[in-house]
This record gives C-alpha cells, sequence and structure tokens, in this order.
C-alpha cells in the first residue's frame, strides 16, 4: 500500500487553501512560495489551542483536520493553520504533537498512521488489559495504520501492523497514548516565539530557564512559582509511568507553568508561573461555568499548577458523585482566579498568587446564570454545603458568610467574609497545605467527565 | 477587614432610603446570555431571574418584560454609583420581543453603561415600571464591590 503525506503549500501569511469535511480534502491552488510545506493532521480529541506562552488562542473539536506549517522552539508543539471555524485566520495556535495524527493518501482513502513509542507494546485481541487478551509485544517504532477506537478508561485504537514481528498477528489492539504521530519534525521549518505571539509580554515562555530568578523582591509570584516545584515529581514521571493518559496535554501546560520562573513586577513574562485553566465561551473544565470573564477570555483563569490540580480534582469529583447534569442548579459557576499579568486582580490582594477561586452559592432547581445571595429565594443551602465539604476535603481555605453553615459545620473552619462575601465562596488552594501538595499526584483525569483537560 | 467595614455601613445607610416597597418581579426580570457545552459543542443559552444586586459576582446584561406588563410599558432605571457625583436616569419607552423567548420583551437599556462602576465602588439603583404615567412598581438593588 503506497502512501504518500499529503503536502500543502501554504502562502506566506494567510493560507488560502480550503478542505471539506473528511474523508474528502480540496486543496484550492495556492500560490507556490519557496520551500514551506504544511502536512495534514488529524486532532485526536476536542483540543484548545494555545500561542507559544500557553494562552488560549481557539478551540478545535475532536477530528479537525489542520495544517502543521512549523514546530515549535521546545519541539514538541507544532504551529497549526485551519480554514474555517473558530481558529480560522489564527497564525499564533499551537498543539502538543501527541494529539495529531497524520492522515496519509492512498488510492481511495485517508488513512491515519502511527508508530509505536515505546519497545514492548502490548498488542491485544480486544481494547481491555484482561488475561488472554494479550497478543505480542511490538517494538519500538513499528509503523501501524489506525483502523478503529473505542474510549474506554483509556483510549484505545485498532491498529493494523505493517510488517509484524515473528509471532504477531497483522492486526489488533493498543492504547493509543503509547503511539507516536509518524512525522519528523526536523523536517518542519521553526516556528519563531518572537514573531507568531501576539502576547502582552515578548518573552516565551519556552526561553525561560528553570531556575531563572525574578530579580525583584519577594512576591506572590515567586511564592507562588517556587510551590510549583511541588509538582515536579508528578509531571516529570517518565513516559509510561503512571500518568493516566489523557492527562498530558494538561500536564504539560504545568510543566511548562513551573519551569516559568516569576518576573519583576515591571515584566510580567512568563505568566507568573501560573496556567491557564481551559474556558471555551462561558464553558470551563469538567462541566463548569465560568461567569461574568474578563475580556479578552481566559485573562481571569490564571493558576497557580498546585491549584490547577485542586480545582480539576474538585471539579471532577463534584460531577461524578453529585452532579452530573449540566443544566441543574448544581453545576459549579465561578468566577474570578488570577490574572497572568496583573498582581493586583481589580485590586483584590487576595486574587494574586492564582491560588484562589470565587464560587457562587448553588441554587435549587435547574441552572441559572444568575448571581445570588445568602437568603436569596432560589439559595441551595444543603448544595453548598455538600461543595465546601468536598472542597474542604481536596483542601481549601474557604470564606463565605453564610452564619447557618458557619455555626452548623465549624469543621469546615470557614472565615466569615462580611457582607462581601455572602454572594460567593472565595476558596484558596495553597501550597502549604499537604492535601493541597498531593492534589497533582492523586489527580486522575476522566476524560469522559474532563475532556478539557486532555 | 476595612473595606468590609465600609461597605457594612454603606449597606446600613442604604436600607434606610425608603423606596416603593413593591416587588417588581412580576413585571420585570433580569437575564444573562451565556454559553455551555452540550454534547462537545458550544451552544447559546440564556437564564432569566430575579433582579440581583449588581456586583463582580451578581451581574446581569439586560432586563426584560414579562407577560404581565403592559404593551406600552415604560422603564426608568435610576442609578447612582462609585465616584459618579451625579445620579444617572435613563428612561426606555421601547421594548422588542426578547429573541430567546417570546414570553418576554427586551428593555432596550445599556445596563453597563449606567451599572458598571463596580468593582471599584459602591452605590444604587432603582428601576421603575410605568404605564400611562402611573408607577406599577419600584425595586432598589444595591452596586456594590464585593471584594477578594
Ligand atoms: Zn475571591
Amino acid at each position: 500500500m503506497k502512501k504518500s503525506i499529503l503536502t500543502i503549500l501554504v502562502m506566506a501569511v494567510l493560507p488560502s487553501f480550503v478542505f471539506a469535511a473528511e474523508p474528502e480534502i480540496v486543496v484550492t491552488a495556492p500560490r507556490p512560495q519557496k520551500n514551506d510545506k504544511a502536512v495534514m493532521m488529524k486532532l485526536t480529541s476536542n483540543y484548545i489551542v494555545r500561542n507559544l506562552n500557553g494562552e488560549q488562542v481557539c478551540n478545535l473539536a475532536k477530528g479537525s483536520m489542520v495544517a502543521v506549517t512549523a514546530v515549535a522552539p521546545d519541539a514538541e508543539r507544532v504551529q497549526i493553520m485551519v480554514p474555517n471555524g473558530p481558529c480560522a485566520g489564527v497564525v499564533n495556535g499551537f498543539v502538543y504533537i501527541n494529539y495529531l495524527r497524520p492522515v496519509t493518501q492512498s488510492v481511495d482513502k485517508f488513512t491515519e498512521t502511527a508508530l509505536v513509542e515505546l519497545n514492548g507494546l502490548s498488542l491485544r485481541k480486544e481494547p481491555s488489559v484482561e488475561d488472554g487478551t494479550f497478543s505480542c509485544s511490538l517494538p519500538k517504532n513499528a509503523k501501524v495504520n489506525i483502523v478503529n477506537e473505542v474510549q474506554k478508561r483509556n483510549r484505545w485504537v485498532e491498529i493494523e501492523i505493517e510488517n509484524p514481528p515473528a509471532g504477531c498477528p497483522t492486526k489488533g489492539w493498543v492504547v493509543a497514548s503509547y503511539l507516536k504521530p509518524d512525522l519528523d519534525l526536523k523536517t518542519l521549518p521553526k516556528a519563531s516565539g518572537k514573531v507568531l505571539t501576539e502576547a502582552r509580554t515578548p518573552v516565551d515562555c519556552t526561553e525561560c530557564v528553570q531556575g531563572e530568578t525574578s530579580g525583584g523582591k519577594v512576591s506572590a509570584a515567586s511564592k507562588t512559582a517556587k510551590n510549583a516545584q511541588e509538582i515536579e515529581r508528578f509531571v516529570n514521571a517518565p513516559q509510561g509511568a503512571q500518568i493516566p493518559s489523557p492527562f498530558t496535554a494538561f500536564a504539560k501546560e504545568l510543566q511548562r507553568s513551573r519551569k516559568c520562573p516569576p518576573a519583576k513586577q515591571s515584566e510580567y513574562k512568563c505568566n507568573r508561573g501560573l496556567m491557564q485553566m481551559p474556558t471555551d465561551g462561558n464553558a470551563g473544565f469538567c462541566g463548569t461555568h465560568h461567569y461574568t470573564p474578563d475580556r479578552p477570555p481566559g485573562v481571569d483563569t490564571y493558576a497557580a499548577p498546585h491549584t490547577a490540580c485542586s480545582l480539576a480534582a474538585v471539579a471532577q469529583e463534584w460531577k461524578k458523585t453529585v452532579c452530573p447534569n449540566d443544566n441543574a442548579g448544581c453545576r459549579i459557576a465561578w468566577g474570578d482566579i488570577s490574572h497572568s499579568n496583573r498582581p493586583l486582580f481589580n485590586g483584590h490582594k487576595e486574587h494574586t498568587s492564582g491560588e484562589c477561586i470565587d464560587i457562587r452559592p448553588f441554587n435549587k432547581g435547574s441552572f441559572r446564570d444568575a448571581g445570588r445571595k445568602v437568603g436569596s429565594g432560589d439559595y441551595d443551602r444543603e448544595t453548598t454545603v455538600a461543595f465546601l465539604k468536598l472542597a474542604k476535603k481536596f483542601g481549601g481555605d474557604i470564606r463565605y458568610s453564610d452564619r447557618k453553615i458557619s455555626n452548623e459545620h465549624r469543621d469546615l473552619g470557614i472565615a466569615w467574609g462580611g457582607s462581601a462575601h455572602n454572594n460567593h465562596m472565595h476558596i484558596c488552594f495553597e501550597a502549604s497545605n499537604s492535601t493541597v501538595k498531593n492534589a497533582c499526584n492523586n489527580l486522575n483525569v476522566d476524560p469522559a467527565v474532563c475532556s478539557e483537560l486532555q | 477587614m476595612f473595606r468590609t467595614a465600609i461597605i457594612s455601613l454603606s449597606l446600613i445607610f442604604l436600607a434606610q432610603v425608603s423606596v416603593a416597597a413593591t416587588s417588581c418581579n412580576s413585571f420585570i426580570q433580569a437575564f444573562n446570555e451565556y454559553t455551555q457545552k452540550v454534547e462537545g459543542k458550544i451552544v447559546k443559552k440564556h437564564s432569566i431571574f430575579e433582579m440581583t444586586d449588581w456586583s463582580r459576582n451578581s451581574r446581569f446584561q439586560g432586563f426584560v418584560l414579562t407577560e404581565k406588563a403592559p404593551a406600552n410599558a415604560e422603564v426608568i432605571l435610576e442609578s447612582k454609583a462609585g465616584g459618579k457625583t451625579k445620579a444617572m436616569k435613563t428612561v426606555a419607552k421601547k421594548t422588542k420581543p426578547f429573541a430567546q423567548d417570546n414570553k418576554y420583551r427586551v428593555v432596550e437599556m445599556d445596563l453597563e453603561k449606567q451599572l458598571a462602576s463596580a468593582p471599584t465602588g459602591s452605590g444604587s439603583f432603582i428601576v421603575r415600571v410605568l404605564a400611562d404615567g402611573k408607577e406599577l412598581c419600584a425595586e432598589k438593588r444595591l452596586i456594590y464591590d464585593d471584594g477578594d
């Protein structure tokens, strides 16, 4: 089966190609331009496209076809272009290469190909690790075609092996995260971060080296970066270790955030060591709702890495155990976290370090994007207590002004916040708390609940 | 702590300013439009709810009149917010069908412009619903900085 990677030519500034829904790809003839080539690839999951600074640019759906035009300085992300949809015209969008599969063109169809990433990958008769499903072990870099996929706890793909080793059948199932794209990044042009980022700061985070100091005074930001080292063991775990497979992009953003040092207060480069929690319009991570977003979107959603893990853990647990229905009043609605470039968030000192989040009290009945306070007719105190208990379980430090809750649940240790805190709970997940410290180590993202964190 | 004390004082002060106690709920409601992910796709949604105070954590995009409000109803919004020295007053004589729900009519009024001083200051606003020059109801709410 002869295949050639479909390459298309890209114009210098904006691509003029269009392609229709797969599998048919129509390429309008662009003006030939030097040797700029783009490789067509397909996204393996819903994905939040970010610029080199890790800031959200746009969202793409699973299965989207993208043109890969360059490789990022870290050699882990590639620059992408798409002709239509929310990412059309975006020239600073990057995707981690592991989320893309090249599509190759045979006579009558497009086939997705991949390489085995590590030696000894188990090929199984069924998408399951149970006894009796094992067929054989595949060597590193074995070339495979993906013919089917199924999402269980892990994503499994059915593959055809081009040249199966002795004792191996030509077909079987493997866990998708142990495959890598069949693409040599060295063949792509290098993306220039300085030209491509439109961030507020000229410095690309990838240029920040670990251990670089702020040169300024000890600030909330430097505390954040120091705390972020706590998750090092987790995010630096080797391939094949117990990192849940759908967790990679989230973990990589955490890792990058950790590497970005705090900056002088006068030049907030590298997002102050914070990472941006994913949002898409008002839709937040793990089925949550982000109310009153600042502009540009996502600018108020920066969290310290350990807090990002805690928030994901709480939201996931809440959706799984208490509130699976996004149309119910128990859905988590959150407001401010922190800004990447403004330590003083609207003058609020406590939204500086990326460790605190504002959450609305819950309401009875169906979900409403509406403010409410203790004593409002639709206030659901019982659900609010359940949530506060969960937040506490994950190490949350709570400020909230509901006298009845404070009195009846002294174990929650709720700080009184005056009348300013009777319409929201102010909850902090601080690195000094040992429970919070473990948040990243214990986080196991369920792609069915938190697809945004894949 | 200090700011909280100031807000508490202003709450007490504002509570003493008398406004017709008639609740406007049956005539006028607040609304928000938002997006939500449904089976992986972003869809537009809206919520209609009882008017709330105005702050970072409780704000809304606009007003809609209910079916109970007469067709010729007028809405007056008076506000005094933040560092502004003068009170603002807007009269909306026009309503148009609320595209998202035809049970309601949307009031043509730019709330952001009039109330957006939060969270930098505090104040209050009064909404009055009138028909044929007669006040059907008036409701007073706070504008405030809800802090950290
Ligand atoms: Zn807060």
